[in-house]
């Protein structure tokens, strides 16, 4: 624009000029009479126009013609119908979208709700525990107040955080440590106590059985009038109000006549009693009964003396009894406590077990043993160790001070404890203890060092191991100093492990396959091969005595095992020779001798044993797979380019590109020699099965699992079956379920964040 | 306590990964405990009257509490009740929402588990066995000698029923264990409460009796006589004869089922239903009389022994034998399931006493016996009991191949033809030649007893609620097969081939069809109203095979987006929707 002046174009500068003219004929045109009579102080475009002397200064006052175009507020035309509603259905959409979105999340919420109750949002009842609203409590009545700084300045306040109180430890303090414990012991009998007889008198309170309350009414009523009898001599004024309570007991009596036969049940008893003796017992006794509910007290003194001295003797005697009953009460109800959570006995015995491993390393005395043992248990008495210690952490015991001092003799083990001094009696526990038979069995053998059976015991495999490598090692050795013995020195340990490794799988393994036999896996193959290196171990532990008859025995087993290691062979199988305890066949064999007998047994052999049964019974099971084989479908035509007729068959190349081969299925029973599994009775249940995985499973898998997953009551604890099968919603019976409110629905969710959002602040 | 806690925490390499766990658990309750404290002071500041002495809640040390959290549960044991929950996946679910109710149903799945083997703390009873003294045989102890050791009422167990006119019995004890029932082969039959000995019923049926079995409740029992089969009640009043049942040799009873099944002389097996009356199958085995005969307690098979050495199974939906085993090379004398259907123990001819793996169909372990061998049953443990000759044999650990010799030997006074255990009492009754024989043997029964499943001290009521529910629950037929658990699974093949169809409609014309309209009455039948009826039905099959299209269209490739946004023209509506 500086530069204005110099590419000045004349030929443009008319056309603009014109341009303007034009437009201002133009909104003559437009605003007609309008802008002629009403804008008279307006500014014209004739006066722009008239200001325009030059063409230099023009680009100014195109400028500002722009601006005012601009500044011009003309409304557009109105939209078309069609799309102004188009623009407000858009909108409102977008508002009622934004509207019902808030429901969103709630609507997800409460679609995956494992159950939705309904009225939804009732009130939350809780019961506080006396705990929290203890808590919570802050004194402010005069009384409480009172009470508060009573209990808060006493001495006998019991803590969960320490077992005694300040006042117990001030008489601690002042007396000797042995008196402290005696005493200590005796407030915590005390305690204890008290808080039996609170439960068990919480616990009569509900007890709601008649003839129980009958039998305390009566037992009451007698104690009321023993204490009423003793009282006459001495306090007389407490025997007044004694008396009234009798006297009243007397006025109900006389007024209803309760006992006095008029009720229903005496009067049907009536009726027997004539015939029944029982029946007219009853009757006397209650209007006996009846009688002495009626009678005057106070009247007579005269039976009061003896009474009184009948009743004075056990009062006296009892004192020092009744404490040690009481004493004895809490020991066995203490040992009731302890014994029935054995999760908690299991801890226990395996920190003790921890505490005694500690303690068998140095050497300890049996005695300093014994003390520390309790002062590690925080149990002040001797009485306080449950009598009946968990046999198997005892058991574990025995077993570590086994491992850890093989050295120590063993008379030091047994005047540790008196359980020690049996070893066999508790591994005889351990075993009943132990879960699986067969390890009770192993534990059992290897600790009694009997073991008559060739079974598998881990120490003794252990032991076998041990040698095993150290013969292995030897050898070893000895064929590497043969060689060149500087290159070999270098690579011995590295040659020597894999193999150790190699032959410590194979052991592995071995043990391994045992352990499973005794978990109850069966295994089948290699079973008398197991047996037969259980049995070596088990003759090598044994020693040479009867080493004759085991090697013929096991010369027998080598050829057993010959035939065991051929499945098909099965029939002549035998895992062990059993111990024969003849019949005395009475019927059938008494009148034969021996000789007779063993012909006899020939006999029958013979009758009843087939040569080759798994033979016959193999030519079975061909012939059922021929049959049980799917047919392939043939699609030949005869005669359809190629001659037909008898004797002529298709030709190859027909055969192969028409006739469509049934699939191929592995028989069940192509491995098991002697069995014969029908392949079509899978058919009658194949009828039953889902044939398509419903909704919202995809793989088969999964939805066999859920199926699978037992929800009934005989599989599950009762806890885990209601959780199972409850229900997706529950609404209580003539309740309404009004719609959700926006209001409630929404504070509640707000309050509920908020107050999220403050409780990790505060965790922060 | 102090002096223990830090043992605890460092304790052995087992639970050491656990232990660490627990003291961080301890540490982030103990500083919100702290705070609390930190507060606790400013109530006092404030001089206001001293609050009321609190009791500590006993959580609020954790780090004194050596027993921090749940007790642990050991890996095998969730194993054992984990049916598969563990490998669920639940993102694999088709919709968010299933996705999200999956996962629950898979958390509730694993806690089940977990109590489930929490529970098992609950099963407190152990069996217990002889225990010898060195170098004594539990063999040689004799009845006589463990009844004079044992309690008076585990004494009552033990004893003898000398009935030696009505000859060889048969016994069979109720599910629960509390009755029991005889039938001697003369015609006697009684029936009892065992342990109080107090008597249902004694009747002769006058006809010989070939095999007796308990019905579901203890007031009804079914007798194989020797031409049909009879019901009667406890009071030995007669209820049914059942004709379809002749010549019957062995009688079986599926409770579940309500089934009885019945194995006769002439080789056939009948199912009959106790519920209804009826009889479910009844077909010939042609293999023989079948006087060997038993149930798998797990799934309802019954087996047979054949004397050509073979073992057959049997379910009422298949006309064959399932399986065909070859046990012995001479002819089966006892055949017997254990409860959990793992073991299989055949006695033949041969002398041998044979254990099976009955899921697998082999061979576990074989052991000779005496001449003589015969009948054979596990009782709940696994205890084993043969009849040889005229003795009672017990083996203990028999079906891992452990037994060396006899655990106990009982010589009765005839040939023993029949063997039962009582369920949930170590106690085996023995019916011989001279009557019954009630024998104690440790360790023989399970000591945990399910009352929801058999309960022995059941009343009245509870029996009656039990036949109750136990017909509701009653399971079909039909459902019996190998294995128990065929009906939870999927007909992989249907499934697969109907995937394969699915794939191939979409590529396949609709199937033509020939259809000439039928010829109508009344001017109906006009060549254009013929033409109409065909055209009809034409478009009917079109359609039908169009949706079907569509659908596994919309299966295989996924919905077309809809073109969202466009305003849609007036013109929109002749536009072909399908393409």
């Amino acid at each position: 624009m500086s530069d204005g002046e110099a590419d000045f174009d004349e030929r443009l500068h008319r056309k603009l000029m014109r341009n303007v003219a034009r437009a201002r004929r133009g909104q003559q045109a437009v605003l007609g009479e309008e802008t002629a009579d009403s804008a008279e102080g307006a500014v014209n475009v004739d006066d722009l126009i008239g200001s325009i002397q030059s063409a230099s200064n023009l680009n100014d006052l195109k400028t500002q013609l722009t601006v005012t175009d601009k500044r011009s507020k003309v409304l557009s035309a109105p939209v078309h119908r069609q799309q102004r509603e188009r623009i407000h259905r858009s909108i409102a959409y977008d508002e009622t979208k934004k509207e019902v979105g808030k429901w969103q999340h709630i609507v997800g919420q409460n679609r995956a709700a494992d159950q939705l109750v309904f009225p939804l949002n009732r009130e939350q009842f809780r019961v506080k525990t006396v705990a929290e609203t203890v808590e919570t409590m802050t004194p402010r009545t005069p009384l409480e107040m009172e009470m508060a700084a009573i209990l808060g300045t006493s001495k006998h306040n019991l803590t969960n955080a320490d077992p005694y109180t300040d006042a117990e430890k001030e008489i601690m303090k002042a007396m000797s440590l042995k008196e402290a414990k005696a005493r200590c012991a005796d407030m915590q009998r005390m305690r204890a106590l008290m808080s039996y007889k609170e439960a068990k008198w919480k616990r009569q309170k509900k007890i709601k059985s008649k003839q129980y309350h009958r039998i305390l009414k009566r037992q009451k009523r007698k104690q009321l009038i023993k204490e009423f009898d003793d009282l006459m001599t001495r306090d007389p004024e407490a025997a007044r109000e004694k008396l009234e309570l009798l006297e009243r007991d007397r006025v109900k009596e006389r007024a209803t006549l309760k006992h006095r036969g008029g009720n229903q049940w005496s009067k049907q008893l009536r009726l027997h009693a004539t015939r029944d003796p029982k029946a007219r017992e009853k009757l006397q006794d209650q209007m006996r009964f009846s009688r002495q509910l009626t009678e005057k007290h106070g009247v007579d003194s005269d039976s009061d003396d003896a009474s009184n001295a009948s009743d004075k003797q056990p009062t006296d005697e009892t004192v020092g009894e009744t404490l040690e009953r009481l004493a004895n009460d809490i020991d066995e109800e203490e040992a009731v406590l302890l014994k029935p959570n054995p999760w908690m006995r299991s801890k226990l015995s395996e920190m003790r077990r921890k505490a005694d491993s500690s303690i068998t390393g140095s050497a300890v005395t049996a005695s300093a043993f014994d003390e520390q043992l309790r002062r590690l248990e925080g149990l002040p008495d001797e009485q306080f160790i449950p009598d009946d210690e968990d046999d198997a952490s005892t058991a574990g015991d025995v077993r570590i001070v086994e491992i850890d001092e093989p050295s120590s003799d063993e008379s030091d083990i047994a005047e540790m404890e008196p359980e020690y001094q049996e070893p066999r009696v508790v591994a005889k526990k351990v075993s009943r203890v132990s879960e699986s038979p067969k390890k009770r069995k192993k534990a059992k053998r290897s600790e009694e060092g009997v073991s008559p059976a060739p079974s598998s015991s881990i120490q003794a495999k252990n032991v076998d191991l041990d040698s095993l490598f150290d013969s292995l090692d030897k050898r070893l050795i000895e064929a590497t100093q043969q060689q060149n013995v500087d290159e070999e020195r270098e690579q011995q340990p590295k040659k020597k492990k894999p193999k150790k490794l190699k032959l410590l799988e194979q052991l592995a393994a071995k043990e391994n396959a045992t352990r499973a036999d005794a978990d109850e896996a069966l295994i089948t193959e290699g079973m008398s091969r197991d047996g037969r290196t259980d049995l070596d171990a088990s003759s090598s532990r044994r020693g040479n005595a009867a080493s004759k008859q085991r090697e013929q025995a096991a010369r027998g087993r080598d050829v057993q095992a010959e035939i065991m290691a051929d499945p098909k062979h099965f029939l002549k199988a035998e895992t062990r020779p059993v111990v024969q305890v003849a019949p005395d066949l009475v019927e059938q064999m008494d009148e034969f001798d021996d000789a007779e007998a063993d012909r006899q047994k020939e006999l029958l052999a013979e009758a009843f044993e087939d040569d080759d049964v798994l033979a016959d019974f193999e030519s079975d099971k061909l012939a059922a797979e021929q049959s049980e084989k799917p047919k392939d479908i043939d699609l030949t035509l005869p005669g359809w380019g190629d001659w037909a007729g008898p004797g002529i068959d298709a030709t190859k190349k027909k055969k192969k590109r028409f006739v469509i081969k049934a699939p191929e299925k592995p028989r069940r029973d192509r491995a098991l020699p002697g069995v014969i599994i029908n392949e079509k009775a899978e058919d009658s249940v194949k009828k039953l099965q889902v044939t398509m995985i419903p909704f919202p499973y995809t793989s088969v898998d999964d939805y066999e699992a859920v199926v699978r997953h037992p929800i009934g009551k005989e599989w599950n604890p009762e806890s885990s079956h209601r959780a199972l099968t409850q229900p997706n919603v529950v609404t209580k019976r003539g309740g309404i379920i009004a719609p959700m409110d926006k209001e409630a629905t929404f504070k509640k969710r707000t309050v509920a964040s908020i107050s999220d959002s403050s409780d990790e602040d505060g965790a922060l | 306590m102090k002096s223990a806690k830090p043992r605890y925490f460092t304790g052995g390499a087992a639970n050491e990964t656990g232990s660490v766990k627990k003291v961080e658990a301890t540490r982030g309750e103990s500083t919100s405990e702290g705070a609390i404290s930190a507060i606790r002071p400013k109530d006092e500041a404030t001089g206001a009257a001293p609050p009321f002495p609190q009791k500590k809640r006993p959580r609020s040390d954790p780090a004194d509490d050596p027993f921090i959290g749940d007790a642990p549960i050991s890996e095998e044991k969730l194993k054992k009740y984990d049916m598969g929950a563990k490998n669920l996946r639940p993102a694999t679910a088709k919709t968010k929402l299933a996705q999200k109710k999956f996962e629950r149903r898979k958390e509730k799945m694993l806690e089940r588990c977990k109590q489930a083997a929490r529970a098992e703390i609950l099963l407190s009873e152990e069996q217990g066995f002889l225990e010898p003294e060195n170098g004594e045989l539990t063999h040689h102890v004799r009845q006589r000698e463990i009844a004079s050791a044992v309690d008076i009422s585990s004494a009552t167990k033990h004893f003898d029923l000398d009935l030696a006119k009505f000859g060889p019995y048969r016994v069979d004890y109720t599910r629960n264990g509390r009755h029991l029932l005889i039938g001697g082969k003369r015609g006697h039959v009684a029936a009892f409460d065992w342990m109080t000995k107090r008597l249902h019923c004694e009747t002769n049926v006058m006809e010989g009796v070939r095999d007796v079995q308990w019905l579901h409740v203890e007031t009804m029992f079914a007798v194989a006589q020797k031409k049909w089969t009879y019901i009667y009640d406890n009071a030995g009043v007669e209820l049914h004869c059942l004709k379809q049942l002749n010549d019957i040799k062995r009688l079986e009873f599926l409770p579940y089922h309500f089934l009885l099944a019945a194995g006769s002389n002439t080789s056939y097996l009948h199912w009959l239903d106790v519920s209804i009356g009826k009889i479910v199958t009844s077909f010939p085995t042609k293999l023989g009389p079948l006087d060997v005969m038993t149930q798998n307690p797990s799934n309802a098979i019954i087996h047979c022994g054949h004397p050509n050495g073979v073992v057959t199974l049997w379910s009422p939906n298949v006309k064959e034998p399932l399986v065909r085993m070859l046990a012995h090379s001479s002819g089966i004398r006892g055949v017997a399931v254990d409860q959990t259907g793992t073991y299989m123990a055949t006695t033949g001819m041969d002398r041998k006493l044979r254990i099976w793996d009955v899921r697998q169909f082999k061979q576990v372990h074989a052991y000779k016996l005496p001449l003589g061998l015969s009948h054979v049953t596990f009782s709940q443990r696994k205890v084993l009991a043969c009849a040889v000759g005229n003795t009672v044999q017990i083996f203990k650990d028999a079906h891992v191949g452990l037994a060396e010799a006899p655990y106990l030997v009982h010589q009765c006074t005839g040939t023993v033809t029949d063997l039962r255990f009582s369920p949930f009492e170590d106690v085996l009754g023995v019916g011989h030649q001279n009557g019954f024989t009630s024998l104690i043997v440790p360790g023989a029964g399970e000591p945990n007893l399910d009352a929801l499943e058999a309960n022995p001290y059941q009343s009245k009521r509870q029996r009656r609620e039990h036949e109750v529910k136990a017909l509701l629950d009653k399971i079909q037929p039909e459902l019996i097969t190998l294995e128990a658990d065929d009906i939870a699974k999927v007909n992989t093949e249907a499934l697969e081939a109907e995937l394969e169809r699915k794939a191939k409609v979409l590529y396949l014309k609709p199937e033509k069809i020939d259809y000439t309209p039928r010829h109508r009455m009344k001017g109906k039948s006009s060549a254009a109203k013929k033409e109409h009826r065909k055209q009809g039905v034409f478009e009917k099959h079109r359609k039908v095979a169009n949706q079907e299209r569509r659908e596994v269209e919309k299966e295989f490739f996924g919905q077309k987006k809809a073109e969202a946004d466009k305003p849609k023209s007036v013109l929109d509506r002749f536009k072909r929707k399908d393409v």
